[in-house]
């Protein structure tokens, strides 16, 4: 009964409807953020394709470039006694090579990086005067 | 994963079906149709920059959205906000528009919470669990706050149903 006498006032109000409202104002698409505009999943994926092969072809082009370097063998076969140079970071297998071909050039590279690495020891107020050569 | 944000004519679209009730459940919340209306374009035009995604129930979304933005305006606008009787946001086609008046001042008369309830069920035709959603409420709470606002409107709206000869009062058990 209760049930019955809620359909009937439910029909009642229903009978009245909610006043319009005026027309949206659309903003010119221009005027819109980017977000809202680029939403197509195709220029989406092109744009992230073209990423793809920026990213590619820097790294194509950095590993090219570092190919070109010149090898450190030739550089250390330079290396004179008591030449002074800055310190730099030199691989094991070209030590190894130079140790082996030129001792005298190799002991004089490795006297030349320990003063640019170790603490001096030269000086008459070292603390390591002690442990160098006379 | 996160929904899509609507293109414009989709929004368009939503706007025309639901933008009227929408209004007048802002009216519901305490504004007047002017400043509902407002509310409404708002919420509608954040949706057409892409500033939210539309989640998976659309309706729940907009008529909270609604809800929140048209207590905040209520909430910042306290000592500005007016209603007048005539601002009518209720009407009858080919009606009187006395009629559409008394009805609106009988939800008027509601609880805020019971004149939500009884709108969103009777102008946007929700289930009971789809405005426990919205309200973010018990289902049990919507069905009694239901329930208490027909028995009021009934009584309320008893002498203008009499007078179209449509309703005799309640009946005998």
């Amino acid at each position: 009964m209760q049930d019955h006498e809620n359909d009937d006032l439910e029909q009642y109000l229903r009978e009245f409807q909610p006043r319009s409202i005026r027309r949206l104002v659309v903003p010119n698409q221009a005027a819109l953020p980017s977000r809202a505009r680029v939403e197509d999943p195709w220029l989406r994926a092109l744009t992230m394709a073209a990423m793809v092969v920026l990213a590619g072809s820097f790294a194509l082009w950095y590993g090219a470039r570092q190919t070109g370097t010149p090898p450190e063998s030739a550089a250390i076969q330079g290396t004179r006694p008591g030449e002074m140079r800055p310190a730099r970071r030199i691989s094991t297998v070209a030590l190894t090579k130079l140790a082996l071909e030129d001792s005298e050039a190799f002991d004089a590279l490795l006297a030349g990086e320990s003063q640019t690495m170790f603490p001096g020891m030269q000086g008459s107020r070292s603390a390591l005067r002690v442990l160098a050569k006379p | 994963m996160t929904p899509n944000p609507l293109n414009a004519a989709e929004v368009k679209l939503l706007y025309e079906e639901h933008g009227p009730a929408l209004a007048a459940y802002g009216c519901c919340c305490g504004l007047d149709f002017a400043a509902a209306d407002d509310v409404v374009q708002q919420v509608f035009l954040k949706l057409l920059e892409g500033r939210v995604a539309m989640p998976e129930k659309p309706l729940a979304y907009l008529y909270r959205a609604v809800r929140n933005t048209s207590l905040n305006r209520r909430r910042d606008f306290r000592h500005e906000v007016e209603i007048h009787e005539e601002d009518s946001w209720l009407v009858k086609q080919d009606g009187n528009p006395e009629e559409a008046l008394a009805v609106q001042a009988a939800l008027g008369d509601l609880p805020e919470e019971q004149r939500e309830t009884v709108f969103l069920r009777v102008w946007s035709g929700m289930t009971l669990q789809e405005i426990a959603v919205v309200l973010e409420i018990p289902m049990n709470t919507v069905a009694s706050r239901y329930r208490y606002a027909l028995d009021k409107l009934r009584e309320r709206l008893q002498p203008a149903r009499n007078a179209r000869g449509e309703y005799a009062g309640p009946r005998k058990r």
